[in-house]
């Protein structure tokens, strides 16, 4: 049922997309830095705890104001453990001026969180060292940004920058909501 | 040579400070509570380590891992994290303070606090010195702003300072009005470091001066640096981070955040000076009978029941009182007692993270249930 759902989804968002002159499928190419805080409260150094995502989207309407991204990022952060995120997220563009645009996004994902540092269990035997075997959380991301985009097929890259805010469910039981941010730099590459 | 055996001995033993500790290997009460914690070890706690001191004189155990990596064994000479059982000291140098005649409990925080401080509390006219001690201020919790949180969690060095722990909750509203209720908070005893260095220069310096050195706790620190350490082992800290019941290493950060707290934690120090610091206090070592008096003027919890004095707490089992404090944090828990019915002093200390849960917690507190119930015959 949800493949199924699924598959009408993106068969009409593509059907859309066939609509407008938007360059579907580019590849996003990113790069990205982590930290564990809450919007804009980050504390100096900002580039620390680098990351690289790799992701896609299609228009909805045909024209690059309206897209959904799929994206995938993986980041290292020593202080409070590295992780892979899997993410979809609605992308409103409004333009600002030329082919320079701002954007708002927001979608959900999934991370698989790792330990910073080894784990260790209780058994029968002793501690047994399971790794940095981590967890794996749904997530909320919100995004703003800026990019650059052209319409014209002869320029192959469109630059962006996004400041990315995801609020990560169920770290522990004391816990719940954890706030995450990531900045990012990349650029579509368009085929 | 064996005068100059004696002499190392004497010498050494003074200098190591455990002078003061006759170590009884036939303690009654120790001898019953020993499986206690060697079962505390075994269910998921990393290390554990318990003093003992009654009229059988001391007992002394330590069971599990200091560090669990290299294999270290606990031993009963390293230091703990004493975490929010500082706020017993602190809330004794404040009363020091009001022996000295240099402040009135009754008196407005304002009239102590720089009009900056003050100026960033709700209400701060009608808190009193008296107020920050029984925890009765209404005044926030500054650990529970999720800035503060994510910044020890991914910046554990940062430096805070007394003032940085207050701007966490700066321009929050008094959560009660002042004196209506307990309710205890951290912020309190950071803004009593504020009202002691006003008078004093320098409240740490004053601890040291005033409680550490009259009852030669030698291996008692605050404010730790890694200089003030040379020579002794602080016991490793982990942590449940994901409550999955698998544990890390969370030292790092552990040291990080109790370098910096002031007041309300920042002490480390061995299970016997703690037992030391307590019957110390209680038995008039540090504070006059009066004053220990207002210490144990206990003001009540939601229930009804008697929760908190001057920086001590209040508690009971099956009906038998106990006086002290407990201490929780990130990597550490603790808990420092006096009995009066056995006349008995307990201090236990654990190397696993008690502020966020754990389901290893579930047996670990049955099993300091048990050790409580063992502390009241």
């Amino acid at each position: 049922m949800a493949l199924f759902l699924c598959a009408t989804v993106m068969q009409s968002i593509w059907s859309q997309a066939d609509e407008g002159n938007h360059r579907n499928f580019p590849l996003i190419i990113s790069i990205e830095f982590h930290s564990l805080s809450l919007p804009f409260k980050n504390k100096r150094p900002l580039f620390k705890n680098v990351g690289i995502g790799l992701g896609t989207e299609v228009s909805y309407n045909g024209n690059r104001n309206w897209v959904q991204q799929f994206k995938m990022t993986w980041y290292g952060n020593k202080t409070v453990g590295g992780g892979l995120l899997l993410h979809t997220q609605a992308v409103w563009r409004p333009d600002i001026v030329g082919d320079a645009f701002s954007e708002v996004k927001l979608g959900i994902g999934y991370l698989i969180a790792k330990r910073p540092k080894e784990g260790y269990q209780p058994t029968k035997n002793g501690w047994e060292n399971v790794g940095k075997k981590g967890k794996g959380m749904l997530v909320v991301p919100i995004g703003i940004g800026l990019g650059y985009d052209t319409y014209d097929e002869g320029i192959y890259v469109s630059p962006f920058a996004n400041y990315q805010f995801l609020l990560a469910t169920n770290y522990n039981e004391s816990m719940p909501l954890v706030p995450f941010t990531l900045m990012e730099f990349g650029s579509r590459v368009h085929f | 040579m064996k005068q100059i055996i004696t002499f190392f001995f004497l010498v050494f033993g003074c200098y190591f400070g455990w002078s003061q500790i006759d170590f009884n290997p036939n303690h009654p009460k120790g001898k019953e509570v020993s499986p206690i914690l060697k079962s505390l070890v075994e269910n998921g706690c990393p290390g554990a380590s318990l003093a003992l001191l009654d009229e059988n004189g001391w007992w002394l155990q330590s069971e599990g891992f200091a560090n669990i990596e290299e294999q270290q064994k606990m031993e009963d000479t390293f230091l703990h994290y004493l975490q929010s059982v500082t706020k017993t000291y602190m809330a004794v140098a404040i009363l020091k303070l009001y022996e000295e005649g240099k402040l009135q409990l009754d008196d407005p925080i304002t009239q102590y606090l720089a009009p900056e401080v003050s100026n960033m509390l709700d209400r701060a006219d009608e808190i009193s010195i008296k107020m920050l001690l029984n925890h009765t201020s209404g005044i926030p919790e500054y650990n529970f702003d999720p800035d503060y949180a994510s910044t020890l969690l991914q910046h554990p060095e940062t430096p805070f300072k007394a003032v940085d722990y207050i701007k966490f909750i700066k321009g929050k509203k008094l959560t009660f009005d002042p004196g209506s209720k307990y309710s205890y908070r951290n912020t309190n005893y950071v803004l009593l470091t504020l009202i002691a260095d006003s008078i004093t220069g320098d409240h740490g310096i004053y601890m040291e001066e005033n409680i550490f050195k009259p009852l030669g706790l030698q291996h008692t620190y605050y404010r730790i640096s890694d200089e003030k350490l040379a020579g002794e082992t602080l016991t490793s800290s982990y942590w449940d981070r994901y409550s999955d019941g698998i544990l890390e290493n969370i030292t790092y950060i552990q040291k990080q955040n109790v370098t910096h707290m002031v007041g309300d934690d920042g002490i480390v120090t061995t299970t016997s000076e703690a037992i030391l610091f307590l019957k110390g206090l209680l038995e008039g070592k540090l504070l006059k009978e009066s004053t220990l008096q207002l210490m144990k003027t206990w003001v009540n919890n939601r229930e009804g029941k008697p929760a908190y004095g001057l920086g001590l707490g209040h508690g009971d089992v099956f009906g038998h009182p106990y006086y002290g404090h407990s201490g929780g944090g990130i990597g550490a828990g603790c808990e420092l007692r006096y009995f009066p019915e056995s006349n008995r002093y307990m201090f236990i200390a654990i190397n696993i993270g008690t502020v966020t849960y754990s389901p290893l917690h579930i047996q670990l507190e049955e099993l300091r249930n048990k050790l409580f119930v063992a502390m009241t015959d």
